[in-house]
């Protein structure tokens, strides 16, 4: 096991951890602006980007599992 | 209305700000105390730590809702701290508050216990501080 890999993991797993949560909240920010929009260009813009906040969401979801795996992996060794 | 998950978030907010100002006000008021001998502000200290040890619980509670929910539990560097140091804040403010209560008289007489009460409620400024700058990395 290198200590130094794990300490370098565990930073990013940590950075990871505080990123996603702020990625739901601004999907929730955007999903609001969209009910509250009357006209249909801003609905369908707030729309858009309240997926694409989910779309990041689950990109970084994915980055952490590996990472997780990672570093299970590596205090394996 | 707001659902209950951000309503939560928003009570931690609310709340820690009371623990993390009342704590260094009540630091102040100790130190404003030995400077100019007037015992109000030794009094005025007791009151800001009992009011300060009143919003530890739902700071808590909140905070605690805030992490299973919002980060689902998970245990890293910042979390495992403010834990700890969490919970070393509520019992040496509980000391504090406690060794006041019980010993009025406790900033009067000369001696160890006194520079030691002193010293508590210094270290709960600098304990504080460091939560303060903990839950500062998720904003």
């Amino acid at each position: 096991m290198s200590k130094e890999k794990v300490k370098e993991l565990k930073k990013k797993i940590e950075a990871l951890v505080i990123a996603i949560p702020r990625e739901l909240e601004a999907y929730e920010f955007y999903l609001d602006l969209a009910e509250r929009s009357e006209d249909l260009p801003s609905k369908e813009m707030f729309m858009f980007l309240a997926k694409q906040e989910l779309a990041h969401r689950d990109h970084l979801e994915r980055i952490l599992n590996d990472l997780q795996t990672q570093l299970e992996e590596e205090l394996k060794k | 209305m707001l659902p209950l998950k951000k309503q939560v978030v928003h009570i931690h907010h609310i709340a820690t700000h009371f623990t993390n100002a009342l704590f260094p006000v009540a630091a102040a008021l100790i130190t404003l105390y030995l400077i100019t001998d007037n015992p109000s502000f030794e009094t005025a200290c007791f009151y800001s730590m009992v009011f300060g040890l009143m919003a530890i619980p739902p700071t808590y509670g909140s905070g605690f809702y805030d992490w299973r929910t919002r980060f689902q539990g998970r245990r890293t560097f910042i979390f495992n701290h403010k834990i700890v140091f969490g919970i070393i804040f509520f019992i040496l403010a509980f000391i504090c508050v406690a060794w006041r209560f019980i010993d009025g008289g406790i900033m009067y007489s000369p001696g160890l216990n006194k520079w030691l009460y002193v010293s508590l409620v210094y270290s709960l400024t600098a304990l504080a501080t460091y939560l303060g700058y903990l839950g500062g990395k998720f904003i």
